[in-house]
């Protein structure tokens, strides 16, 4: 194949692709001295899904970034970065935060390490903010056991949010031998079409339900278990657990709970546990591409993954640098300090925010290595160079003046322990008497039920209907019609929005515009599409 | 003189596994971003819960083709239905002829979209777009008589009787 062999960067498949760089003297376009062509790898049978094939629309964006910016002017990119040199090498340490992108090299992790003893601070963490839950996870299971396992247990809706591995799970599941899919979601979802058994649970207790299942297959009667509380047949449970202890030695648990569920962590442990119990394979999908191995280096370097956050939506700080990631973006809460650095490659809600602005490559432009879902480190296969851009990694080792953290790479990647609690809340759920979630795709159903699908990544924009969807019971007690705006409201925000009268919708639940700014802002961490369930208030707008 | 070298027709199409589809597009991106945004895969949508997509059957009598007042249509010796765009003029004819609704209706660039299988990757030997970004394994290239023979599907929907769509 022409070009160089890279890895996608939107989720932890890491699919491989080829790309190939056209010349100018061959292909002209102006405004890039090259342009990119990706290609499919032949060798791989998971193919590339509709976020993955964007990795061409991104890199060729025609509001691709290529210029520095500082307070919002035009001026060369060793300026920009000199500058922020100089303005943090006049602050304290401790006022000083650093948030790192999951899809970057681990070598870009170790420059970041460097970088942040160089500045003597300890304030450098991850995003997305979901996959410091997860990122401490050891996956036990590789892609081909789950192709040819016997029964795949899944929790959260991973064809959704990981496309990708669905070939895997077809595969065992259309298995000669007549092997089993069982999904466990608290909506019926794209994964939960193709699974028998589908276990969905209310919002709130899948975690219960999984110590149940759990409880079980240790011996536990099953006339124990609530089965009506969960809205779960006996026939179904059943056969879960029956499917699960045959599959000892030759099935998985996989969870994909970011963006799904609010006691990520929580959800995450019990699946964990649930495959030492079962005797089953144990993976988690996290959802940026390279998370679990910048954890693993931020963890082992004793850093204060989780002070952070606070200290950046506390209004802690003096200067907060977020490499290929948009703080803005991802926190509703933010409190932007004085000196606020970002880097990235397309605009993003920051972009006029920043005090400086650096062009930087995507992960698929890069060369450097990644810690594979799979355990094994991964080398991507060479450089691409935009006119003008360097790679973050470049950029930290400028600043730090340092070329990386002393250390082996190799060693703290393998040699990592999983830590025995959540680096985040360990159950960050609240249950309240209306619970609200993202909207989705619902496919109505001639019985009365709805199937809610959560829409792949808006890389255009947000959602064009903006209204709450609103069950006819609430509608009536608030003395709403459909159009007239309410007031949503938890601690995290208060948004105003009009309505959308649902006669199909259960009657304790909301389902918020997805990708909507506003909604947004209700959600624990604001990037949340969001399927994550949150307690809400909802009174009418005067 | 006689052209002794005949071109090879073409017999495989691309060919959808409904038990494998989950509609995710990735598809119809790919086909996009290989035909320059043509929209050239349309969306089936079946019983309003399904989405999958709608292939080009390249028919042995097409519809398409007779349609067209411009003779925009053309089913080429390897028997690939091509549009050319330069004919074109947007007119939606074969779209409202096409019985399996494989034409989208909306027009880019004013002119319409249309499958070509890809041609140019089958002469580098490669596969069509679509079928290589496929995530599922639901989209495959091969003769259609050689899976009705292989009986494959009939085995797939015993394998699970209870498998349904919601």
């Amino acid at each position: 194949m022409p070009g160089i062999k890279t890895r996608c960067m939107f989720c932890p498949m890491q699919d491989a692709f080829y790309v190939e760089e056209l010349k100018r003297t061959e292909n002209p376009v102006f405004g890039r001295e090259s342009i990119l062509n990706v290609e499919f790898d032949p060798d791989s049978d998971r193919g590339l899904c509709a976020r993955g094939n964007f990795c061409q629309e991104l890199s060729l964006h025609a509001k691709r970034q290529y210029r520095a910016r500082l307070n919002g002017e035009y001026v060369s990119l060793g300026k920009t970065i000199n500058d922020l040199k100089d303005s943090l090498g006049n602050l304290s340490g401790e006022r000083i935060a650093i948030l790192l992108d999951g899809s970057i090299t681990l070598e870009e992790g170790m420059n970041a390490i460097a970088l942040a003893k160089e500045l003597n601070t300890n304030l450098v963490s991850l995003a997305p903010a979901e996959d410091l839950a997860v990122g401490g996870f050891i996956n036990t299971t590789t892609f081909d056991k789950i192709k040819d396992a016997e029964t795949n247990f899944v929790i959260g809706d991973i064809f959704t949010t990981h496309p990708t591995c669905t070939k895997l799970f077809h595969d065992s599941r259309l298995a000669a031998r007549n092997n089993t899919m069982i999904t466990l979601d608290t909506v019926k979802s794209r994964t939960g079409w193709f699974a028998h058994p589908e276990l969905v649970s209310p919002l709130g207790k899948t975690a219960d339900l999984l110590r149940d299942i759990i409880g079980v297959i240790g011996g536990k009667d099953i006339s124990e278990v609530p089965l009506q509380e969960y809205g779960i047949s006996g026939d179904d449970f059943g056969w879960a657990i029956s499917a699960l202890k045959n599959a000892a030695g030759d099935g998985n648990v996989v969870v994909g709970p970011a963006w799904h569920f609010a006691d990520t962590y929580e959800i995450t442990q019990l699946a964990k546990e649930l495959a030492e119990v079962a005797n089953l394979g144990f993976m988690v999908l996290p959802i940026s591409t390279n998370s679990r191995g910048i954890y693993r280096l931020l963890s082992s370097a004793g850093l204060d993954i989780t002070g952070a956050y606070k200290a950046i939506t506390e209004g802690k700080l003096d200067a907060l640098i977020g490499f290929d990631c948009d703080p803005v973006t991802s926190l509703g809460n933010i409190q932007i300090p004085e000196i606020f650095a970002l880097t990235g490659q397309v605009p993003v809600d920051g972009l006029d925010k920043a005090t400086h602005f650096i062009p930087t490559t995507f992960l698929f432009e890069k060369k450097g290595t990644i810690l594979g879902t799979e355990e094994d480190l991964i080398k991507l296969g060479g450089e691409i160079k935009g006119p003008g851009v360097k790679s973050t990694g470049e950029i930290m080792t400028i600043i730090s003046g340092k070329k990386s953290f002393d250390g082996n790479m190799k060693e703290i990647i393998e040699n990592f322990v999983e830590p025995e609690s959540s680096p985040v809340a360990k159950n960050a759920l609240e249950t309240g008497e209306i619970m609200a979630m993202g909207n989705g795709n619902v496919i109505h159903h001639s019985d009365g039920r709805y199937t809610r699908i959560m829409p792949f990544v808006n890389l255009r924009g947000v959602d064009e209907v903006f209204e709450v969807i609103l069950p006819k019971g609430i509608a009536e007690k608030l003395s709403v019609e459909n159009g007239d705006k309410i007031k949503i409201s938890n601690k995290n925000a208060e948004v105003v929005l009009p309505v959308k009268i649902a006669d199909w919708l259960d009657g304790y639940q909301i389902l918020l515009p997805m990708h909507q700014p506003l909604a947004r802002r209700l959600f624990h961490w604001g990037n949340s599409p969001s399927a994550t369930p949150i307690a809400v208030k909802v009174e009418k707008d005067k | 003189m006689e052209n002794t070298q005949e071109k090879k027709v073409e017999k495989r199409r691309v060919i959808i596994d409904l038990d494998r589809c989950i509609g995710c597009s990735s598809c119809r991106v790919a086909c996009s971003r290989t035909h320059q945004e043509d929209h050239n895969l349309t969306q089936a949508v079946a019983l309003d819960s399904a989405r999958f997509p709608g292939h080009c059957r390249h028919c042995e009598q097409p519809a398409c083709v007779e349609a067209c007042p411009k003779d925009a249509m053309v089913k080429g010796e390897d028997g690939i239905v091509r549009r050319l765009a330069f004919r074109c003029i947007g007119c939606k004819s074969c779209a409202i002829a096409c019985p399996f609704g494989a034409i989208d209706l909306n027009v880019i660039r004013n002119v319409v979209s249309k499958c070509d299988l890809c041609y140019q990757r089958l002469d580098k030997g490669l596969e069509p777009a679509c079928v290589t970004a496929c995530v599922s394994g639901a989209l495959s290239f091969e003769d259609p008589e050689d899976v009705v023979d292989a009986n494959l599907w009939g085995a797939r929907a015993k394998a699970k009787p209870g498998l349904r769509r919601w």
